[in-house]
């Protein structure tokens, strides 16, 4: 039977080898990702105020955009105990992707190496 | 008379083989006509298909209009509404979508977790922040605009393919 901890874990996989078309979406904390019929949604959620706690939710949703499953992780210095401890890092580099954060970085490492040559 | 009698089996075998031979022409017409039937019914099949997709197309490009004019008058209860039915009629269009459009059909399904992006951001800000408004309504409009220039992109294809299929 298929666990939304598979879920993670092949979409970890799968990011890592850069093989997940992550796009932005109007919520600057939430990513998005469709395989076929079904989407993925990854974000961050809000946290009070102050604190130092961050969470994070995967959605799966069927064609119509609704629900099917999600999986939750609380992340901070004072959690213990994180139930899926991959998804946090999954946020990041759906961050990372759908922002074209490498390809930018290496952008400005190039500018700043011709300035540097010059 | 006589001759006739003599070579009545030879007779007989030339009619036999002319009955052969119009029983196979008979056929050939038959299942040409078949096929002609079967690939009418095919195309009257995929026409109906792209006038029902192309009804959907209209009616989420329609949608989307509406809420930008419901987002101009911050109806943000009125607006989640719209989007459940925007998703729904999306979903439709990814599913019906004919397969010569199928470069399509992974945009129009990319664009339904954007629609749910936006439900969830609009549902935040009026559950959880104290009926608060959504921050940078710009914002939401352009996330819509994006799926309208897609739909709208498909619905001038298939209209063209129509008008080609037609003349």
């Amino acid at each position: 039977m298929a666990e939304m901890k598979d879920v993670v874990a092949k979409l970890a996989e799968l990011t890592e080898q850069g093989q997940v078309r992550w796009k932005t979406t109007v919520d600057k904390s939430a990513f998005a990702a469709t395989f076929g019929k079904l989407s993925v949604l990854i974000s961050a959620m809000d946290t009070r105020p102050l604190s130092d706690i961050a969470s994070y939710r995967l959605s799966v949703l069927d064609e119509q955009g609704n629900e099917i499953d999600f999986a939750t992780a609380r992340w901070g210095p004072s959690v213990t105990g994180v139930k899926l401890p991959n998804l946090v890092p999954l946020y990041d580099s759906a961050k990372r992707t759908a922002l074209g954060v490498d390809r930018r970085l290496e952008e400005l490492l190039n500018e700043m190496n011709q300035v540097s040559n010059s | 008379m006589d001759f006739l009698i003599a070579n009545w089996g030879s007779f007989i075998g030339v009619l036999g083989l002319a009955a052969s031979i119009g029983g196979l022409v008979y056929a050939f017409l038959a299942r040409r006509a078949a096929k002609s039937a079967e690939q009418a019914a095919s195309e009257a099949r995929h026409a109906i298909t792209r006038r029902l997709s192309l009804v959907d197309v209209q009616r989420a490009v329609a949608l989307i209009d509406r809420l930008k004019d419901v987002h101009y008058q911050r109806n943000w209860d009125y607006a989640l509404g719209l989007y459940a039915e925007l998703r729904m009629t999306l979903s439709e269009i990814g599913t019906s979508i004919p397969e010569n459009f199928d470069q399509y059909r992974s945009l129009i399904r990319s664009a339904i977790p954007q629609v749910i992006a936006l439900e969830n951001l609009v549902r935040r800000s009026r559950y959880e922040n104290e009926d608060r408004e959504p921050e940078n309504i710009s914002s939401l409009d352009e996330t819509l605009s994006e799926i309208q220039e897609n739909l709208e992109t498909l619905q001038s294809s298939m209209m063209y393919t129509d008008e080609t299929v037609s003349s």
